[in-house]
């Protein structure tokens, strides 16, 4: 993950984004909470920070997952409209299992990461029966899953 | 079967000499209480040894309501209903030929192929009649508390799979507690 010197940089290059830079700006003038309710790359700092702190006891497998994750978000900010990025919540669950998940409109999506195996990504569609249940592992393509888990 | 001897659960929810009832229909309901912070994801922060559930009945045999599940069957908890906890319905939206839930899932570990089962069975309880379980095998495996960690928890595609059903199921996100005080 980014130190605070790289969130600078990281900063002025979306902000500098043709596509989507006037919208950054736009969210960095009105909007500077703490929360991931602010789609901005601080914020995904902060609730991996948070992640990392709340749940000590992670397998090495879940940190090397979680800061891969994480940076791809960091990734795709840059090319993705910022509308897009949903605040998502998370929980260590009883079998050791992260999950991140987020609860749309459209339905729910999952993103379950296994303390040694795998990272599961399932949406099961509301009012529809869409179902998604894709297994990634630890080199599989975290950037089309993290388009995933934003995109619905 | 033991006489329900909790005064506080109506008389219509007692099992007495009543028999469970083997047959499910597709529209059915199961219901489960949940906390209200677990409510958008009931099935991610649970381990998945018998879960419990109220069944609602069909058409002309309807067993119970959805309240129903808030109310306490241990003798030894002294709550009566469970107000700070919620409900998370399910539908039954397929069955087998025998009108039986039976759902089976795969995973290749370990170049073996691992079958599990999940059902749902009608299980009364002396004060619950609809009191039914998800029961799952793996092999011939019946999943316990007791050996949990040493068969499902093993497999975690299979677990995945097992909740990503468990959720398409759910039909009401928020299913306010209003049971009558």
């Amino acid at each position: 993950m980014k130190n605070d010197f790289a969130h600078i940089i990281f900063k002025e290059e979306i902000l500098q984004s043709n596509a989507f830079g006037s919208q950054y700006r736009e969210y960095f003038g009105e909007n500077n909470g703490p929360t991931f309710n602010n789609p901005l790359s601080e914020d995904i700092n902060s609730i991996y920070n948070a992640i990392s702190l709340k749940y000590t006891g992670l397998s090495n497998f879940q940190k090397d997952v979680l800061n891969k994750l994480f940076n791809t978000f960091n990734e795709i900010i840059k090319r993705i409209d910022p509308n897009r990025l949903k605040s998502f919540e998370y929980f260590l669950n009883d079998d050791d299992e992260l999950l991140l998940y987020r609860n749309t409109k459209t339905g729910l999506v999952n993103l379950i990461v296994n303390p040694e195996e795998c990272v599961a990504y399932s949406y099961i569609g509301k009012g529809d029966d869409v179902r998604i249940l894709k297994f990634y592992e630890i080199d599989g393509d975290f950037e089309s899953l993290a388009y995933h888990f934003f995109s619905k | 079967m033991v006489a329900c001897t909790l005064q506080y659960i109506p008389e219509i929810l007692h099992t007495n000499d009543r028999q469970p009832i083997e047959v499910f229909t597709v529209g059915e309901f199961m219901y489960r209480r949940c906390k209200p912070e677990y409510l958008d994801n009931p099935f991610g922060n649970i381990n998945l040894t018998e879960l419990s559930h109220n069944r609602s009945g069909f058409g002309d045999q309807i067993l119970s309501d959805e309240n129903d599940v808030l109310y306490s069957i241990k003798i030894y908890e002294e709550i009566e209903i469970y107000n700070d906890q919620q409900i998370s319905t399910l539908e039954i939206i397929s069955l087998n030929q025998e009108n039986k839930y039976c759902k089976i899932f795969e995973q290749m570990k370990d170049g073996n192929k691992i079958i599990a089962r999940m059902d749902i069975l009608h299980d009364p309880e002396p004060c619950m009649l609809p009191h039914c379980i998800f029961r799952i095998w793996v092999g011939d495996d019946k999943i316990t508390s007791d050996n949990y960690k040493v068969t499902l928890k093993k497999f975690n595609e299979i677990r995945n799979k097992i909740r990503e059903e468990l959720t398409s199921m759910i039909i009401k996100e928020r299913c306010q507690n209003n049971f009558p005080i």
